[in-house]
């Protein structure tokens, strides 16, 4: 899922990788960045969900639970908002430590931080509309149950 | 069971006015059993033009609507309007709607022309008798407008109401169980001459429950003072400085003549600033002995027993003041005294429900506009409007009592309906909670929350009345908020 967007929106992996061509050092460092990147998919996509299903824990569990007419879209908007923030720091956080190697791959970089952000929003979207007849939550957006 | 419950003269309809508002706020009369009792309101005032007539009836007719709408002839549970008030008229009926609280009282003759002065024939020893006994303003005066003070007047025009419509209907009605209570000022005209003549009527009447029936009253002593009467107007002759004098007069007959379960007495010596001397419109904010007083309705209903074992004429009186605690020029939760407390909590509760209402009408995303059908139709409906005119009423009663001398004034009004401070005057809301690192401010969102999470069990409820499931949700939310303070 983060292959095919980051294909279609930054440029396929092999455009990326014959970009430094001749130079076969930096050909074979760049097939690198590629399955480092990969690998971490499974664990930015983790984080993803996990940051989304706290997110949406604090918003329907904790702060509808409180006084303050947290029921108002704009606080669900901002919870959201900030699922997303966090999703793009962290997901930048760990391509830039897992990622270790030194040819520019700031496109893809950037590429896949913006993915993720929208995928926690997609998710937060679901979440919210799935499970917040579960809880004694009664915001209103989206509510399908 | 019902207390049946006279209110004579202008103090008595003032009076009535504040027992309406006290029980709109959900404060319950309670039987000595602790059962519901109703109340039957009997206006008795021959000045039906005056202000506080209309405003009195109106306000009765107001809460009877709104109630009725609440309850739709099911027993209410804890509420706003839980007390049912009922017209003679529609006692015994399952409909409190439409009720007939007026009386026609209404004389449009002079008191000469009432008992036909002019029929007596002249040098007449009777005619003596009668020129002895009341001054030429006295005979002149028109009735329409009350006995002015004149409690001779009062006592002779009001002798005949075993007549009337409203009596015959009340010794008809009235049945085992049943209370009467009477409420009277003492030192005017209607009030001082038409308390003792009911009493005596009712002793003497058909209805044997009604003989033998438990009676309360309270007689008002002074509470204000008025302007010296002007000289350029003849017919003004109700003198504040008489008012004493005419206090004690009636106590010492009520004293030997009277004989009731249960006696209250009020008055109060702080008024600084005298009313104006109007007979014809009368128009004096409510003031805190009027308040009080309504009070000693629901301390009677509480603690006098409906059936006692004894006659009348063998019971002995219990007597009661009502006090305060401290002496002060402005009453409130603290120096009122604690047996006050209760009451100016029921207030609180009902002031607040007032501008917890209006700012929910505002609140569009409401998550119970959805799932409970609190939604703009319902917000647009008779029942509100009825409500927002008697809100208002209730509003002016509050700000006319904080602003009267001496001044009842436990609540932060706000003009505006704003609900940023706790409503009670000194005090913090001490239950904020905690969100991240700052402070949930007071405010609405405490009593909108509060009925999110009472939703559920009202779900459970199944009512059928969306009006009796928004004032009991809001009658409970608030209770919950705003108990702290007990």
């Amino acid at each position: 899922m983060y292959d095919s967007l980051l294909e279609l929106f930054i440029g396929k992996w092999s455009d990326f990788i014959n970009s430094f061509s001749p130079d076969e050092m930096e050909m074979e460092a760049a097939k690198k960045v590629q399955v480092l990147f990969e690998n971490q998919y499974l664990v930015i996509g983790t984080v993803m969900f996990l940051l989304v299903a706290l997110t949406w824990a604090f918003y329907y569990i904790w702060l509808n639970n409180l006084p303050g007419l947290f029921y108002k879209k704009k606080y669900w908007l901002m919870a959201g908002f900030f699922c997303s923030i966090l999703t793009g720091i962290i997901t930048f956080i760990i391509i830039k430590f897992q990622v270790n190697i030194n040819i520019p791959f700031g496109r893809y970089l950037f590429g896949i931080v913006i993915i993720n952000c929208v995928y926690s929003i997609i998710a937060y979207f679901f979440f919210s509309i799935l499970f917040n007849g579960f809880t004694n939550a009664k915001t209103t957006p989206f509510k399908l149950f | 069971m019902s207390t049946f419950l006279f209110c004579i003269g202008g103090t008595g309809l003032r009076v009535m006015k504040s027992l309406t508002m006290l029980l709109a706020s959900g404060y319950k009369a309670c039987n000595e059993k602790g059962e519901d009792e109703d109340i039957i309101p009997v206006l008795i005032d021959p000045h039906k033009s005056l202000d506080e007539f209309t405003n009195c009836k109106k306000t009765l007719d107001k809460y009877c609507e709104i109630r009725s709408l609440i309850t739709m002839g099911t027993v209410p549970g804890d509420n706003f309007f839980h007390t049912r008030l009922v017209s003679l008229d529609n006692l015994g009926l399952n409909d409190d709607g439409n009720p007939n609280f007026d009386y026609d009282l209404r004389l449009d003759c002079s008191f000469g022309e009432f008992i036909r002065k002019s029929k007596l024939p002249t040098d007449s020893a009777s005619q003596d008798l009668i020129n002895l006994l009341y001054s030429e303003s006295n005979i002149n005066r028109s009735l329409a407008v009350g006995f002015k003070g004149s409690p001779n007047v009062g006592c002779v025009v009001l002798n005949n109401f075993e007549g009337q419509n409203w009596f015959q209907q009340f010794t008809a009605k009235f049945g085992q169980g049943d209370k009467v209570f009477i409420v009277a000022s003492v030192f005017g005209g209607t009030g001082a001459s038409g308390f003792p003549l009911l009493v005596k009527k009712i002793r003497s009447c058909g209805n044997t429950y009604l003989q033998n029936a438990s009676i309360g009253a309270i007689a008002v002593m002074p509470y204000f003072e008025l302007t010296p009467p002007k000289k350029e107007d003849p017919n003004n002759d109700i003198n504040s400085s008489c008012f004493i004098t005419k206090t004690k007069a009636a106590l010492s007959y009520y004293d030997k003549e009277l004989k009731v379960d249960s006696l209250y007495y009020i008055a109060d010596d702080k008024q600084q600033k005298p009313y104006i001397n109007d007979e014809e419109s009368q128009q004096n904010g409510t003031h805190f002995i009027e308040f009080m007083s309504a009070t000693s309705v629901l301390h009677f209903i509480k603690n006098t027993p409906a059936n006692q074992n004894k006659k009348p004429a063998d019971r002995k009186t219990e007597y009661y003041s009502i006090c305060i605690d401290k002496n002060a020029e402005v009453l409130n939760w603290d120096n009122i005294g604690m047996a006050h407390q209760e009451i100016i909590y029921s207030l609180l509760n009902y002031y607040t429900f007032t501008v917890v209402n209006d700012l929910a009408k505002g609140e569009k995303d409401f998550p119970l506009r959805q799932t409970s059908g609190f939604n703009d139709t319902f917000y647009n409906s008779g029942f509100f409007q009825l409500l927002d005119e008697f809100n208002k009423d209730f509003y002016k009663w509050l700000k006319e009592l904080s602003n009267n001398d001496r001044a009842f004034a436990p609540f932060r009004l706000s003009e505006n309906r704003i609900l940023n401070d706790f409503p009670l005057q000194g005090h913090e809301f001490s239950n904020t909670k905690n969100c991240l690192w700052t402070k949930i401010p007071y405010g609405l969102s405490y009593y909108l929350h509060e009925m999110i999470l009472l939703e559920k069990k009202y779900k459970k409820r199944n009512m059928d009345n969306v009006y009796e499931q928004y004032t009991e949700m809001m009658y409970e939310a608030i209770d919950n908020i705003n108990k702290f303070i007990k």
